[in-house]
């Protein structure tokens, strides 16, 4: 405990505190803006730490990365494209909130869920480091397969109005994670002589595509402002404080989804991008107004935000015990702990204790200053829903072009974006559904992987591990109990207007 | 009530087929690769195929009750014969919510805009057509007067070169005429 206070001290001294506060303030700016990714930052200013204690380097790396994800919900509340790619879910609920002139509303509870789930994957961090080696070095192919199962079971969940449609629009996204070379035997598939193609298709400008692109052509279209609320400017303090009790109302969906992200986050392979769908589906599963979800639901935007910012804690347990980066943003910290002269590992449990711990609350400052710098700024952020979409268009183009073109810096990124966009406006034009597409794309490929790494190690017995078993009957029962509580309301329903 | 209905297919049977031709491609191509290599995209294309092919049946033998047809207003397509295509879709898209109800032609202009801006990138660069196109959209599409569209666009312009090319010297690559312009001086 003295060790845990310790480090607290140890952050707010000067100059750390003043390194983590201007990493967050940098962190705030990359969430904002597309294509500016957390993972590509961090390694742009991982030079900066070279003359740093290791406190304070990790003040200001981590202080910048954990924030994005929360400041990358910002433009996909009010623009439906996400700053991020872990806030691609964030759009489905808080860009229709944005457009019933509820964005402050959409904001605030973002923020505050945010805020918790960051708080709660932290102080979860530092919790459970000395019990966590088992589970993760437990985790194997097969577990890993059957958690991307598990997350696909959510395409029905996602798939709100039409169950064919939803699986459909999977299958897209599963071929588009077959182009490219096979991780097997490394033969390319369905690269069409294109050398860009052998690398897979990178989710960035497909999430760009699939979400933004439509919106804005939607805006150019009607030439009225996002908010669709005949010029009243709703911009107001009260609809952030709303949407902050919001985080309240529904607590218990809110340390759910947290404790889910937190869990995802651990396990390396995972991330974000899938945290968030998952979180979303779960949401989504356990309302009483499923069909509502997509038209604004403020507990949308609430999974999302808690699950994407507590798996920031997560992630990095198996990165700071065990020397196993979590994902692309993980590894290149890995870099900064060499930088630094510490070697990730039970080191960091003995004798770096104070420097894990001060991770901990590095985490929970720098959220806490991003929360005060976006309410500053909220008004002004949430004003531009209600200006004029002709003028704001030309801005958003801008806006996507350069983030899909920063996923390989190649004209090609773009290409892809307009093609997917294209699918993407034709999808919302006959109301198929999105984000099946994108959760296939994220999941496809660690399938895949995993399905035939399974398959190599043990044959089929893979199927009998406990742990298989266990996750493979939540994925059963998140595909077959949502379709089935659908059918009891609408026989229900049924009934009642023909006692009626 | 009467019960009587008529055969009227699916728009979106369109997409349904070009799924189905999607998955088939999947198949046909993948068909002569290994094991290994064939697996996934098996496993996911058949299923598809299968979906996909339920789904366009289900799109072109749809019939829709008599009532409801005649009930469904004229569409802006069928309006667009009068020569008020353009008015009519510009009612349809704000009174209806635009993409979901907004007529063809009106769509395609917007798309064509979207497009000259996507299509100036790789001619004149990144960062050059950003002035050219906010200024001539802002004045000829959003009908805004030209200090304002002038003004908007060096804000913009200011904005992403400042960032990105300045600040984070992100590659952007020119453009095919900048290109073409410097081999020529480098010729001469």
């Amino acid at each position: 405990m003295d060790v845990f206070l310790q480090s607290l001290i140890a952050v707010v001294q000067w100059p750390t505190v003043a390194l983590m506060l201007a990493g967050a303030f940098i962190g705030f700016w990359v969430g904002i803006l597309p294509g500016l990714g957390g993972a590509v930052t961090l390694a742009l200013m991982m030079p900066f730490v070279f003359t740093m204690q290791p406190i304070s380097a990790f003040a200001f790396l981590l202080g910048m990365h954990s924030v994005c994800a929360m400041c990358g919900d910002v433009t996909s509340i009010l623009f439906a494209i996400p700053g991020e790619t872990t806030s691609a879910a964030t759009i489905l609920d808080g860009f229709p909130m944005s457009q019933k002139g509820q964005a402050s509303r959409a904001l605030g509870a973002v923020l505050m869920s945010s805020l918790i789930g960051a708080w709660l994957g932290a102080f979860a961090l530092a919790a459970i480091i000395p019990v966590v080696r088992p589970l993760v070095l437990s985790f194997g192919a097969p577990e890993f397969l059957v958690l991307a199962i598990l997350g696909l079971s959510f395409v029905v969940s996602l798939s709100t109005k039409s169950f064919t449609k939803g699986i459909l629009m999977a299958g897209i996204g599963f071929f588009f994670s077959a182009v490219g070379t096979d991780p097997q035997g490394g033969i390319p598939r369905y690269v069409f002589g294109q050398l860009y193609l052998w690398e897979g298709i990178n989710i960035v400008p497909v999430t760009v595509g699939i979400f933004a692109i439509p919106e804005i052509l939607e805006l150019m279209l009607s030439g009225e402002s996002i908010a669709k609320t005949g010029g009243k400017a709703e911009v107001s303090w009260a609809g952030v404080w709303e949407g902050a009790l919001d985080a309240f109302r529904h607590w218990f969906l809110v340390v759910r989804c947290s404790l889910l992200g937190m869990f995802l986050g651990l396990i390396p392979g995972m991330g974000g991008s899938v945290a968030q769908w998952i979180a979303y589906a779960h949401a989504q599963q356990t309302s009483k107004n499923p069909e509502e979800f997509g038209t604004g639901r403020v507990e949308g935007v609430l999974s999302v935000g808690a699950a994407q910012n507590a798996k920031e804690g997560g992630s990095l347990i198996p990165c700071v015990a065990f020397g196993i980066p979590a994902g692309a943003a993980m590894a290149i910290l890995l870099g900064a702990f060499l930088i630094v002269g510490l070697t990730p590992g039970p080191e960091m449990l003995k004798e770096h204790l104070d420097v894990t711990f001060s991770m901990v609350w590095t985490i929970v400052l720098a959220h806490l200053f991003a929360v005060v710098l976006t309410l500053v700024l909220v008004r002004r952020l949430a004003a531009l829903t209600f200006m004029n979409g002709r003028l704001l268009a030309p801005f958003l183009l801008v806006l996507v072009a350069v983030g899909a073109y920063t996923a390989n810096n190649s004209l090609m990124d773009i290409v892809v974006m307009l093609a997917v966009g294209f699918l993407g406006v034709v999808c919302m034009r006959f109301d198929w559904p999105r984000p099946p597409l994108v959760l296939a794309l994220v999941l496809g490929e660690i399938a895949e992987r995993n399905l035939w790494l399974s398959y190599r190690l043990s044959g089929f017995a893979w199927l009998e591990r406990p742990s298989v078993i266990v996750i493979l009957l939540i994925a059963i029962g998140g595909t077959v109990v949502p379709p089935l509580l659908a059918m009891r309301s609408r026989r229900r329903a049924a009934r009642l207007s023909t006692a009626e | 009530m009467s019960s009587r209905s008529v055969w009227k297919p699916h728009p979106q049977a369109f997409l349904s087929a070009a799924l189905l031709l999607l998955f088939v491609y999947m198949i046909i191509e993948g068909w002569g690769w290994p094991d290994k290599t064939k697996l996934f995209p098996m496993f996911v294309a058949f299923p598809m195929s299968a979906l996909a092919a339920l789904q366009l049946i289900r799109d072109l033998t749809r019939r829709v009750a008599l009532e409801a047809v005649a009930a469904q207003p004229p569409s802006t397509a069928e309006l667009a014969g009068d020569g008020a295509a353009a008015e009519v879709d510009k009612k349809a898209s704000r009174d209806e919510g635009g993409l979901a109800n907004a007529g063809f032609s009106k769509i395609a202009v917007i798309v064509a805009q979207m497009l000259a801006y996507f299509v100036g990138i790789w001619v004149l660069g990144f960062v050059e057509v950003i002035p050219v196109f906010t200024t001539f959209y802002l004045r000829f599409a959003a009908k805004e007067p030209w200090w304002r569209a002038i003004l908007q666009a060096a804000l913009i312009w200011a904005f992403t070169w400042g960032l990105f090319v300045q600040t984070l010297h992100l590659p952007f690559t020119s453009g095919v005429v900048v290109d073409l312009i410097k081999s020529l001086i480098a010729v001469q």
